[in-house]
């Protein structure tokens, strides 16, 4: 939507750039997942702190991938026009003609959104605006809260990196990655706390793993976005098997075709359904993933011998 | 080598006729629409009370 009339939006990134070569001290935090490093910089007057479930995944700000800014406002407006897309809950996407810009609203605290996040089209460099009425001042501001954190995580990833999706990745005693994917309720909790009991096992996630392509061997890394379990580790390994979890009444694999297969990952990743460029990555990229790496349908008890059964698969 | 050396040298493979198969999308999980705790329509609602403190578990 370039080009059109944003007159209700306040264009910070002039104040921004001008306020950037001030700051020089300013605080900056780094975090690394899934191999992106992201790092924060923010004015004098904001102590930018890591969340708690960000701090096993901090890093050097010296080599970012994804470079952003935070600042202040004390006005922050959506545009007049209708946006690119709509998630029907926290978020928004207008589409400008340098990036994408996000608001983050929510009825709790009426029409006016409390945070916009501009991007670059790579998802290289970012600015992140707080409305300044929302936040307390004397705590520090949780700058990627939910759903900032992943959104910036799917669009970068679907900038031919990677994908994100839905599930547990756990690494047995012979470092062996298995990924088991589903929708909520599925069971991804449940088989990380049974698989937790084997000794020698990693849990990278009980709900969110990103997976990526390593010297051409598929890979798996942790998120700090977790189940219900709780688990989540900074840690990756070599993809050896995927699983699309099912209940059932026993144990039972049964081999999923590639394009089956593909077709099931993709109803369990997240990825910008409005971005054409990144739907097409994410497809060719679920293609080559189930042409390395096996998929079964697991229909499974919810007890050890699910974790047996994949064990001795 | 001919056509026809071909296929007596290569196993016919039966003929599966396509089908089609539908899979469940779960859009409002999809999106990230939502606050993950259930119920909840945002970080800064219900119980949660600020925008600065949210760090809800996953589905």
């Amino acid at each position: 939507m370039s080009g059109e009339p944003q007159n209700s939006v306040v264009d910070l990134r002039p104040a921004l750039a001008a306020s950037a070569r001030k700051r020089q001290a300013g605080p900056q935090i780094a975090y690394s997942i899934g191999g992106i490093t992201v790092g924060l910089f923010g004015p004098p007057d904001m102590h930018l702190k890591l969340d708690r479930q960000l701090v096993p995944f901090c890093a050097s700000p010296a080599a970012l991938d994804v470079h952003i800014e935070v600042d202040w406002s004390d006005h922050l407006a959506k545009p007049s026009h209708a946006p690119t897309f709509h998630s029907g809950g926290l978020w928004s996407l207008y589409e400008e003609t340098d990036g994408h810009r996000f608001f983050f609203s929510t009825p709790f605290l009426g029409a006016a959104p409390y945070k916009s996040a501009w991007f670059d089209r790579d998802f290289r460099r970012g600015h992140v605006t707080l409305f300044r009425r929302y936040f307390d001042a004397r705590r520090s501001p949780n700058v990627l809260e939910y759903p900032l954190d992943e959104l910036l995580a799917i669009h970068r990833l679907s900038r031919g990196e990677g994908v994100e999706v839905h599930a547990v990745g756990v690494v047995d005693e012979s470092n062996r990655g298995h990924l088991l994917l589903g929708h909520s309720g599925a069971g991804k909790s449940t088989s990380a706390r049974l698989w937790q009991k084997r000794p020698g096992v990693r849990v990278l996630s009980d709900d969110r793993i990103i997976l990526r392509f390593d010297r051409g061997h598929a890979r798996m890394y942790g998120t700090p976005w977790h189940g219900d379990a709780g688990l989540a580790l900074a840690d990756s390994a070599d993809l050896a098997g995927m699983y699309i979890l099912q209940h059932g009444c026993r144990n039972e694999l049964t081999l999923l075709p590639a394009g089956r297969a593909a077709a099931e990952l993709f109803a369990r990743s997240f990825v910008p359904y409005h971005c054409q460029e990144g739907l097409k990555f994410t497809l060719r990229f679920l293609e080559n993933l189930t042409r390395s790496v096996s998929c079964s349908l697991f229909q499974f008890v919810p007890d050890q011998t699910a974790v047996e059964t994949i064990c001795h698969a | 080598m001919s056509d026809g050396q071909k296929t007596n040298n290569q196993a016919r493979q039966p003929y599966e006729a396509p089908k089609v198969a539908r899979v469940s999308l779960r859009p409002e999980e999809a999106v990230l629409g939502h606050c993950k705790i259930v119920g909840q329509a945002g970080p800064v609602s219900g119980t949660c009370g600020s925008p600065v403190a949210c760090s809800t578990p996953g589905s």
